[in-house]
């Protein structure tokens, strides 16, 4: 067995331990791990077949080894934004407690230059995470929201809701 | 023109600054948005965007004209080692199609932006709005939406006071950011024409597309973008995987010369471990594309950003995984089973028109309707490809190719459209569900309409660039005895009626009576309630493309070099002619399929 079937064999082991991982597992966490496991075993194929393409005079194929450059840097941006979502998640389930999976009810605020921190930067639970919980409320309908909506908006951002946008102001009128 | 005599297959480097400049200058405002302030950062990528749609239009004009694709040697290193970026019809057609609901969509952002810097700019409170702090953009005579981009760039700077608020100001600098990352890595993944290059552009779009998905800041928001974020990344991986096979079996990452290596008569190539690579590349692409087995991430991704990102992500980016889907089958289809598995991916695209439109139909948000609607149009995309690998009939493949491109693109405006209507009627209902929309006939007429048209489209009717796609679909799928993929055409354009219908029953309601919508709308400061006309005039031109592409899409087949694809026509020059389905006439077809 030559080296190059052997890497190849254990990047096929990875790949499959990353999938199983990616489709079993809940927990964000986990997965971001399954997903480095998988691209590992990709990346491992890349080197297997730069060592099967070696010619004379170099040791191995030197283009698959530049992509596996690339492809390294690919997946660390992935985790990256991986992670800092999910630490973003973290700080506003803690700030409002668990939401829970309530799906996909999408906000009636249709103003970006409103909602409150898009980027996905993570930064910690600063400067507006009270407009997000107001923001998460208004994303559901009824008004047994207005309350919440109230406590968690106006208690962060310290102006009044009305000063802010169409939707809020309109929370506002309804909670009266 | 004597496009027709000149050779297919020499292509030429003369445009080369043009297709740099596609994706240089996007990815330019980009950076120049990152290091700008707000304002200046709307106003980068505004300025650029008609330069965008000039270079755009150029390349599709240049392409059409020399009959041969737009070439670019990158460094002058020749493909084995080096990169070249190549423009076909199809890749300036989409560029096209980018650059004009990129741009559309740009406005709308911008015109968003300055009401809600109005509203912040009145005193809080009162509802009495004078006629200065209605938005100013509202000038522009509506009907054109692509030449607008300039005279907007320019009110962009010329906005009302603003309070300071860092927030919103970083929130919408992100917007801008995205808008032009996203332009150029579509551009790039419409112009790449080897393997990896294809997989970078594709990175690019998905670290553009998620921050899009996040940008509500919701919690509901941000689960979805993780989901797709972590489905995307497998899916780049497992196309990664493929990319390695072919590399490992042919070395060569270039599109043309894996054709060339490939090509029939050529028996050094492993057939098996190319339909493996194969399998594998579009398994990933589709994770991105959500075909149905996939779909779960994008309803709410897609439903939970802003109308503007929606409207990006649902019209343009599923699109730019679909066209790799494409090309490697276009290079690739050919392995031996690629046939069988060109069947399972219609079938699949059957279950996503069935299943998208049956769960469209159920739902009881308006932006979830549209995005369950995306679903079973996605569906159409790949109901092309048992009929686009027929290598015996290289008329079909052709015409499976104009479907599938003409799906692409109608609904691409068709959407654009429907979901900036969507944000606008639930902006003004004051939350996204179908049975707050009383009243909306009545009350703003025009979105009402814009979206109709836009569902037009989608539903199939003549002489909507829909119907069109639809009927070639419709023709390629009989051609290679696939009656069931057929009528699974014709049933989806029912559901798609039938929930449509539902939308615009509860828009033609009257407003109802208990809590809610009318008083939201009552209480609704008045700038809100104030005309809109840009906005509205740039929802009502996108879907009125979507409907008169129909007129201009017919590419004569003959021009449409299937095989290797060197060019078609800029499916979005309004100003052809129609010609109603051009007889399979191409012999021209079958003598290219033997090279």
């Amino acid at each position: 067995m030559t080296s190059a079937t052997l890497f190849s064999l254990c990047s096929a082991a990875l790949v499959g331990i990353g999938l199983f991982g990616l489709l079993l597992h809940q927990d964000p966490l986990r997965r971001i791990v399954a997903l480095n496991v998988l691209g590992a075993g990709t990346f491992l194929l890349f080197g297997a077949i730069a060592r099967r393409g070696a010619v004379d005079g170099l040791p191995s194929d030197p283009v698959p080894q530049a992509m596996v450059i690339t492809g390294v840097v690919v997946a660390f941006a992935g985790s990256a934004l991986a992670v800092s979502i999910v630490r973003r998640l973290a700080a506003l389930d803690a700030l409002d407690g668990p939401d829970g999976p309530d799906g996909p009810d999408a906000p009636s605020s249709i103003e970006p230059s409103d909602d409150a921190p898009r980027d996905a930067s993570a930064r910690g639970s600063g400067d507006s995470d009270g407009e997000v919980g107001g923001k998460s409320g208004a994303g559901s309908t009824g008004v047994d929201d207005a309350p919440r909506r109230g406590v968690n908006g106006g208690a962060f951002d310290g102006r009044p809701r009305r000063s802010s946008i169409e939707p809020d102001g309109r929370a506002s009128m309804e909670g009266r | 023109m004597s496009a027709l005599a000149a050779s297919v297959g020499t292509p030429s480097t003369a445009g080369a600054p043009l297709i740099v400049g596609l994706v240089a200058l996007p990815m330019a405002a980009a950076l120049a948005a990152v290091l700008l302030r707000r304002r200046a950062a709307s106003a980068a990528v505004l300025l650029s965007a008609p330069i965008l749609v000039g270079l755009a239009f150029a390349a599709a004009a240049m392409v059409l004209s020399t009959g041969s694709p737009i070439e670019c040697v990158l460094g002058a290193w020749k493909p084995p080692l080096g990169i070249v970026l190549r423009a076909d019809g199809l890749g300036t057609a989409m560029m096209v199609v980018t650059a004009t609901i990129a741009s559309a969509v740009a406005l709308f952002a911008a015109a968003t932006e300055r009401r809600g810097a109005a509203m912040r700019g009145t005193a809080p409170g009162s509802s009495l709005n004078d006629a200065g702090a209605t938005p100013g953009p509202a000038d522009p005579p509506p009907g054109d939406h692509s030449g607008g981009p300039a005279e907007a760039g320019g009110e962009a700077d010329g906005g009302g006071e603003r309070q300071p608020d860092a927030a919103p100001e970083r929130a919408s600098a992100t917007f801008w950011v995205l808008l032009a990352s996203v332009w150029g890595a579509l551009n790039l993944t419409f112009i790449a024409n080897d393997l990896f290059t294809l997989f970078v552009a594709l990175e690019l779009l998905t670290f553009a597309a998620v921050p899009l998905v996040c940008l509500a800041g919701t919690p509901p928001a941000l689960r979805a973008a993780l989901r797709y974020l972590l489905l995307a990344m497998a899916g780049s991986m497992l196309y990664l995987l493929g990319v390695a096979l072919v590399y490992g079996s042919l070395g060569a990452l270039d599109l043309s010369l894996i054709a060339e290596l490939i090509a029939p008569g050529t028996d050094s190539a492993p057939r098996g471990v190319l339909l493996l690579a194969l399998v594998l590349a579009t398994t990933g692409m589709l994770v991105k594309t959500a075909l149905v087995p996939l779909h779960a991430w994008l309803p709410p991704a897609h439903a939970g950003a802003p109308p503007q990102a929606s409207a990006l992500l649902s019209a343009l980016v599923v699109k730019g995984s679909w066209f790799v889907i494409l090309r490697l089958w276009l290079t690739l289809g050919e392995v031996p089973g690629g046939r069988t598995v060109a069947f399972a991916l219609a079938a699949l695209g059957a279950v996503a028109i069935l299943f998208g439109s049956a769960t469209a139909l159920r739902q009881r948000s308006l932006k979830l309707l549209v995005a369950w609607s995306t679903v079973a149009q996605i569906g159409y995309l790949f109901v092309a490809f048992p009929a686009l690998v027929a290598a015996a009939a290289p008329t079909l493949a052709t015409e499976a190719l104009r479907g599938g491109m003409l799906q692409a693109i109608s609904h691409a405006f068709a959407k654009a459209a429907m979901f900036l209507a969507a944000g606008l009627l639930v902006e003004r209902a004051g939350r996204d569900r179908i049975d707050a929309l009383g009243g909306a006939f009545r009350r703003m007429p025009i979105i009402f309409a814009a979206f109709a048209i836009g569902g037009l489209s989608l539903m199939g009717l003549p002489p909507s660039g829909g119907f069109w796609a639809k009927w070639l679909l419709l023709q390629a799928t009989i051609g290679v005895g696939a009656w069931w993929l057929a009528l699974t055409i014709l049933a989806g354009g029912v559901l798609a009626g039938a929930y449509l219908l539902r939308v615009l029953r509860a828009c033609g309601a009257e407003a109802p009576a208990d809590l809610g919508a009318d008083r939201a709308v009552v209480a609704a400061p008045a700038a809100a309630i104030a005309p809109d006309r840009l906005r509205t005039a740039i929802v009502l031109g996108l879907a009125l493309v979507s409907m008169f592409l129909g007129f201009a899409a017919m590419v004569p087949a003959e021009r449409c070099g299937v095989r290797r694809l060197l060019r078609s026509e800029p499916i979005t020059q309004l100003d052809r002619p129609i010609e109603v389905l051009p007889p399979p006439s191409t012999p021209h077809g079958a003598a290219e399929a033997a090279p």
